[in-house]
């Protein structure tokens, strides 16, 4: 992704969740945390679709555009699922930070 | 969540433990995606816990419809400066109409019902990610067909006037060419621009 617009998401996303007054290396890990969030969702979520043969099948795939079509294919939401896992994990996030946890 | 089931990820752990052996799609989501642009996406769309109940609602979600239309207007947007290779061959008109050169030839006029349609081609296209620049030609390439599709052919006279001094600057560049060629002038053909490119790799979207 182009630096600049990577520079502009990452001031937004610390303004939106309120991590202004953290240092950097703070905002950092938190946002570090939350991207490792969505993948592991993500892969949750996709893992969850495939039943055992289609899972099995998934990790004998070599190359990436081989999996990316097995995904098309199996998972033709996928783009829904990631926003959704996205907003999911923000959300879950807002709550666990709301409570103090 | 409206149409996807996230239980499985929600009780969770356990869940994601039984298939902690099933790498390669993590290895590729990994690689794949941008988690800042998805953690974005996650920020915008989500709500902070409101405390001002149903009145806060109604502006998160006055908010959240705002931030979609926003978002759609990029996409669409990029989509259609693509298509015309630039801005000089693209415009929005007064009357709110977006105005494209599609082949580097003809305008199209889209109005919102013909844009409402090209923008479910382009969303329908999104690049998912791991062979973008490849996926973003197929993009353009699907919503070029929608504009020739549910657009309407616009003549000189309906477009900006931007649009009309690029075309006058195209069309006296052109003419130039014509008679330098004719007068046989070596000069002329040491140099000649790029032909315009289709896809200006500038205006992508990185989502």
């Amino acid at each position: 992704m182009d630096q600049t617009i990577n520079e502009n998401l990452r001031a937004e996303i610390i303004d939106d969740l309120g991590l202004s007054d953290l240092s950097s290396i703070e905002q950092e890990a938190i946002i570090s945390d939350l991207e490792e969030k969505i993948i592991e969702q993500v892969n949750s979520i996709v893992l969850d679709r495939l039943d055992r043969k289609e899972r099995d099948e998934l990790e004998t795939i070599d190359n990436d555009e081989e999996v990316a079509s097995f995904l098309q294919r199996m998972i033709p939401d996928l783009e829904l699922v990631k926003k959704e896992a996205a907003i999911w994990v923000v959300k879950n996030w807002r709550e666990q930070f709301s409570r103090g946890e | 969540m409206e149409g996807i089931n996230l239980t499985p990820a929600e009780s969770g752990v356990k869940e994601h433990k039984d298939k902690s052996g099933y790498k390669r799609l993590k290895r590729f989501l990994t690689a794949a995606t941008v988690p800042l642009a998805l953690l974005a996406v996650g920020c915008s769309e989500s709500s902070p816990k409101s405390a001002m109940g149903a009145q806060g609602s109604k502006i998160e979600e006055k908010q959240n419809s705002k931030d979609i239309e926003k978002a759609d207007q990029k996409i669409l947007r990029d989509c259609l400066m693509r298509v015309a290779g630039g801005e000089a061959s693209f415009d929005v008109s007064e009357d709110g109409n977006y105005l494209v050169r599609v082949d580097g030839s003809t305008y199209y006029r889209l109005d919102d019902e013909s844009a409402d349609k090209v923008l479910a081609v382009a969303k329908e296209n999104i690049p998912w990610g791991s062979f973008k620049r490849a996926e973003e030609e197929i993009q353009t390439q699907k919503v070029r067909n929608a504009i020739i599709e549910f657009g309407q052919i616009a003549n000189f006279d309906q477009l900006t006037p931007e649009l009309q001094k690029s075309e006058n600057v195209r069309k006296n560049w052109g003419d130039k060419e014509i008679k330098s060629t004719e007068a046989g002038s070596k000069t002329d053909q040491k140099w000649r621009p790029e032909p315009e490119n289709k896809i200006n790799p500038e205006a992508k979207d990185f989502l």
